[in-house]
């Protein structure tokens, strides 16, 4: 009878034992499909960060030019401006006036003054900066006016502008044709006989980390 | 403890609690969106609500000045028009209301519409939104430290009773 009453132990024993086996190993397999989607994922994403960092690369292409990059070293504290302070200054030969970019070839500003290794750089995002641009194709002028974002003015009515359209520096004090930004929405009334844009740049001035200074320019200023 | 070392002690707490704002505001460390809270201004007006001593105030408006020479010398005109402001608050807070919560947003208000009005009064024209949102941001951001401060005073009060 004791033997009887073990043997149906034993067995269920191993029922459990064998169930609780095989739960084990579906949830593992679950577990190891999910991880090989999520290793195939984020080698996806990898490939794609490795191709942006190139095309980034690429785009920037700064080593070569007569460029002076400098680690963006604190921004204007209160909210009526928009200066950025860069740790190069007097000591490695900045000059107030010369051009900043925040890409090859995006303008984002220019040096106002200059410590002996720090720098002051008046942006296009300060509702100070004033400047000459040309619009698309047809090379529209019109006057950047800093802000948040930057807005043109002083468009002609009759002017056929339209979204995306690329803003070019046309200003005498700064190289010429350095990209500002894209048209991001057109006010055009018909009262007024002139029109106003606002423009989109490609990055975030509040994120900027490293800009670079053109330092063979000779400006008008 | 004798008064000078008690003095000393909050000058510290003042430097302390000045750097801070210092680090915090020049890397825009509370900023939502595009505005950035003025943390020196409540600083500031902080020391006027609670400083009794025209002397220590005077030492703590010297110390911000000297400490932004040191990390903010860009910035230095603003530094003493707010100063400037904090210290025209701090001979004139005796016609306050003599609420620490109502004579702290009072200040804070009228030290933030002073101070775009010296250094930019353009601003209030091309941007008053953002001067609005600054406003309520600072004014938040004062009740809280005042808020704080009381309870902490509070808890050290019934602390010492019991």
């Amino acid at each position: 009878m004791t033997k009887k009453y073990i043997l149906i132990f034993i067995l269920l024993a191993v029922l459990v034992f064998v169930y609780s086996y095989q739960r084990n190993i579906f949830t593992g397999l679950d577990k190891f499909r999910l991880s090989n989607q999520a290793l195939t994922e984020l080698r996806l994403k990898n490939q794609g960060l490795e191709q942006e960092i190139k095309d980034l690369k690429n785009k920037l292409n700064l080593a070569s030019q007569p460029y002076l990059s400098a680690r963006v070293y604190s921004r204007y504290p209160f909210n009526n401006n928009q200066t950025l302070i860069i740790n190069v200054g007097s000591k490695d030969g900045v000059k107030v006036g010369w051009p900043v970019l925040a890409a090859e070839h995006y303008l984002l500003g220019k040096i106002v003054e200059v410590k002996t290794t720090t720098s002051e750089v008046l942006t296009i995002f300060s509702p100070d900066w004033k400047s000459g641009v040309k619009i698309g194709q047809a090379g529209i002028e019109a006057v950047l006016v800093g802000g948040r974002p930057p807005k043109l003015d002083l468009i002609p009515a009759d002017a056929k502008i339209k979204l995306d359209d690329e803003v070019l520096s046309v200003s005498p004090n700064l190289p010429l044709n350095l990209l500002v930004g894209k048209i991001s929405e057109i006010n055009s009334q018909p009262t007024v006989s002139l029109q106003q844009a606002k423009i989109r740049t490609d990055y975030d001035p509040n994120q900027l980390d490293k800009v670079f200074i053109v330092t063979d320019y000779e400006g008008f200023d | 403890m004798s008064p000078i070392m008690k003095d000393l002690i909050k000058i510290l707490v003042w430097i302390f609690f000045i750097i801070l704002a210092f680090v915090l505001q020049a890397n825009h460390f509370f900023s939502l969106g595009d505005i950035n809270p003025n943390l020196i201004l409540l600083i500031i007006f902080l020391g006027v609500i609670l400083e009794k001593k025209i002397s220590r105030f005077l030492v703590l408006i010297f110390i911000i000045i000297l400490l932004s020479v040191i990390f903010l010398p860009y910035w230095l005109k603003e530094i003493l028009i707010l100063s400037g402001l904090s210290f025209i608050a701090f001979l004139l807070k005796k016609f306050l209301a003599g609420n620490i919560f109502f004579d702290f947003l009072i200040l804070i208000s009228l030290g933030n519409l002073g101070f775009y009005l010296i250094i930019n009064p353009h601003y209030f024209i091309t941007n008053p939104i953002a001067i609005i949102v600054e406003l309520f941001y600072n004014m938040a951001l004062g009740f809280l430290i005042i808020f704080g401060i009381r309870s902490f005073s509070y808890e050290k009060k019934t602390r010492i009773k019991s």
